[in-house]
């Protein structure tokens, strides 16, 4: 048993089986298989040496035909040792009767027979084990796939232990399969936490290095309420977590009584309680739990996952599905959020990945026809229901005007086409770069709506990067200086009664929404697994206390004193709240 | 069933590089084409005639004597077209 400390990102615990993923994004094949998968574990091996062969014998026949039969030996050598009899009874064996798993076995047999031929006392013989190489090689390509389809194609329930999971990934991961993450670097605000939290699903990061230390198919347990992360757990351990598994159910029954119960303070102030999803099946969970709307729909994952760009259709059929999951509720899609380097049109450069270059609105701005594509499959949802488009990371304001002109350009192109859509969807904007809240009086003037992002408001403020573990504990929802830029934000949109939301993780985190209430927030965008329990501090509280609260918090000067405070000031209104977030 | 006779017989390599790739890979192609059990004796090593591996592993340099053996309906047979094709082998520049 090895126990590991992470950061937790997600709540709820899970216990499973590992599934490996090395830095490059390769599968690392795991050791030993289940006793009732022998079977189909050695047929599986023997499709591998039919591909196999059957890719050696075309390399002799062309090289054959190409450069004469005698350049062609080798592959036919390479296709007499792939049916090799007594190569496939030993690796049959191992996989019976040492239940190794094809990919172990291969290798294991296979480097035995190179190490063997190496010492033998004859150099032109040892060469030729660079011919058994070759063939584990191929035989481990074959048995193992592309990668990426590899993590689409999981049959069975895994945790998903990697260096980090790229956005692409985890678009290609096949969720059903998917019972939590463990992942080596990333932080609080890392892609990772945002998929696992829409999934509902524990997540622990910022591991450090151990994945050596793992091999696929391994007992593991995630603690995504600790950030514990536990390998090869003893007996003890296992039924200890089990039942700690089963009071979380029964806690979330529980909080399923509220689903009926209006989002409103005790003294009667009604707060809108709105669902973040990232993908349209999550739609029906914000429904589920009566959210008020979808408050950010990312729509990052139509750009990822996929070799190629989406067109209309794909934007079309992902935003109908979710406009119509919600039944008339409003539903906020928030165009393209990503880095150039994320884009499969372009190599991407160093500068791409950075959090202060070409992305978000800049990208879409500077590549108007895929921006188009996107605008224009929003506003044909639109004719299904209450649509609404939110701009990123927008820092001046000619952006957010630039881009309502090439709305307007959409809006008359789709008037020459036949085609169903809604002139009339309201526009605002990502409040997540400082500069956009110092200038929001002029904003205000122009956008319908604001919602405060506070995961990159955070990093743009304290200069942190999000995804750098190094300066993880930089980062904070508790900074003093996020509390006065939301303070500022709010009574910014006041001026003109713009309407103003809060959508980053922190809205997710039942300690700040004293603090959020306080600060004159009326509407929080939540992700759907937070939603009862953010209603639950909402009905547990008056307005009046949020606003002491707020005003304390406000004068704090540092994040861990302003943490510890609304923990404590949480804990006065809901003695028995854990907050895991 | 009655006694099974083991016809063997046997061939010292010629070929300057010894009995590498090329030889065993068609030896073996050969060896398929019979039923009977095929074995490659090598001093005290034995190997699976149809076995690219083990044959490999017998090492078998210029000088060597190895014997082939078999059992089976068409042993006869085997051994002697195997055998030929041996002596028939040359070595090729590679």
């Amino acid at each position: 048993m090895q126990k590991l400390q992470g950061i937790a990102v997600s709540p709820g615990v899970a216990i499973g089986e590992a599934f490996v993923l090395d830095n490059e994004g390769f599968r690392i094949p795991r050791r030993f298989v289940a006793r009732d998968a022998v079977d189909s574990e050695v047929e599986r091996l023997g499709r591998a040496f039919d591909e196999t062969r059957a890719q050696a014998e075309r390399h002799r026949d062309t090289v054959s035909r190409e450069l004469g039969s005698q350049y062609a030996a080798i592959f036919e050598a390479h296709v007499q040792m792939l049916s090799d009899p007594q190569l496939r009874q030993e690796l049959d064996d191992s996989i019976r009767t040492r239940h190794y798993s094809p990919e172990y076995a291969v290798s294991r047999v296979l480097r035995r027979y190179a190490k063997v031929f190496q010492s033998l006392d004859s150099s032109f013989l040892a060469e030729r084990s660079n011919d058994i190489v070759d063939i584990e090689r191929r035989l481990l390509q074959v048995l193992l796939g592309k990668p990426r389809e590899e993590i689409s194609n999981l049959t069975s329930p895994v945790l998903i232990l990697a260096y980090n999971l790229t956005p692409s990934e985890t678009a290609a991961l096949d969720r059903r399969f998917v019972m939590g993450f463990v992942t080596e670097i990333g932080g609080a605000a890392s892609h990772t936490a945002i998929v696992a939290e829409g999934m509902e699903i524990p997540a622990v990061v910022g591991i450090g290095p151990f994945l050596n230390d793992v091999s696929g198919g391994d007992l593991v347990i995630v603690d995504g309420n600790t950030g514990t992360v536990i390998l090869q757990p003893d007996e003890e351990t296992i039924a200890r977590y089990r039942f700690e598994a089963e009071q979380d159910k029964s806690r979330h029954a529980r909080l399923e009584a509220l689903r009926d119960l209006p989002s409103q303070t005790i003294d009667g102030v009604r707060i809108e309680l709105m669902g973040n999803i990232e993908f349209p099946n999550e739609a029906p969970h914000c429904l589920e739990r009566a959210v008020d709307g979808i408050g950010l729909y990312r729509t990052e994952f139509l750009y990822l996952g996929s070799d190629s760009v989406p067109d209309e259709e794909d934007h079309y059929r992902a935003y109908a599905e979710v406009v119509q999951a919600m039944q008339g509720r409003p539903v906020v899609i928030r165009t393209l959020d990503l880095g150039a380097d994320k884009l499969v049109t372009r190599n991407p450069t160093p500068e791409d990945a950075s959090p202060l270059g070409l992305r978000s609105i800049r990208l879409s701005l500077r590549n108007i026809s895929l921006f188009k594509t996107q605008l224009r499959a929003i506003l044909r949802a639109g004719a299904l229901g209450d649509v609404q488009i939110m701009f990123p990371l927008v820092s001046a304001l000619h952006e957010f005007r630039q881009a309502k002109m090439i709305v307007a350009d959409v809006i008359d192109d789709l008037l020459e086409s036949n085609l169903p859509f809604s002139r009339n969807v309201k526009l605002g904007m990502m409040v997540e770069v400082p500069s956009a809240v110092i200038m929001l009086d002029q904003f205000v003037e122009e956008v319908d709506f604001l919602s405060i992002g506070t995961n990159d408001l955070i990093q743009y403020t304290l200069a942190v990067d999000r995804g750098n573990k190094d300066v993880a504990d930089l980062y904070s929802s508790s900074d003093p200086a996020l509390l006065r830029l939301i303070d500022m934000t709010v009574r910014a949109a006041a001026l003109k009664q713009t309407p103003v939301s809060l959508c980053g993780q922190m809205s997710g985190s039942t300690t700040y929404t004293m603090l959020l209430l306080g600060l004159g927030l009326r509407s929080l965008s939540v992700p759907p697994s937070a939603v009862y329990e953010i209603k639950r501090v909402i009905r547990s509280v008056t307005i009046e206390q949020c606003r002491a609260v707020a005003a304390r918090a406000l004068v704090m000067e540092n994040a861990r004193n302003i943490r510890n405070f609304l923990k404590e000031e949480l804990k006065k209104v809901l003695p028995e709240m854990n907050d895991y977030r | 069933m009655g006694e099974v006779s083991v016809v063997t017989r046997s061939y010292t390599v010629r070929p300057a590089n010894g009995l590498h790739l090329r030889p065993w890979s068609q030896f073996v192609k050969l060896a398929h084409g019979y039923k009977c059990r095929i074995e490659v004796v090598k001093d005290s090593a034995r190997s699976d005639g149809r076995s690219m591996l083990s044959l490999l592993t017998l090492a078998a340099k210029c000088g060597d004597t190895i014997s082939i053996e078999a059992d089976g309906d068409d042993a006869e047979n085997a051994v002697n077209a195997l055998i030929a094709y041996l002596e028939a082998y040359e070595d090729i520049d590679e």
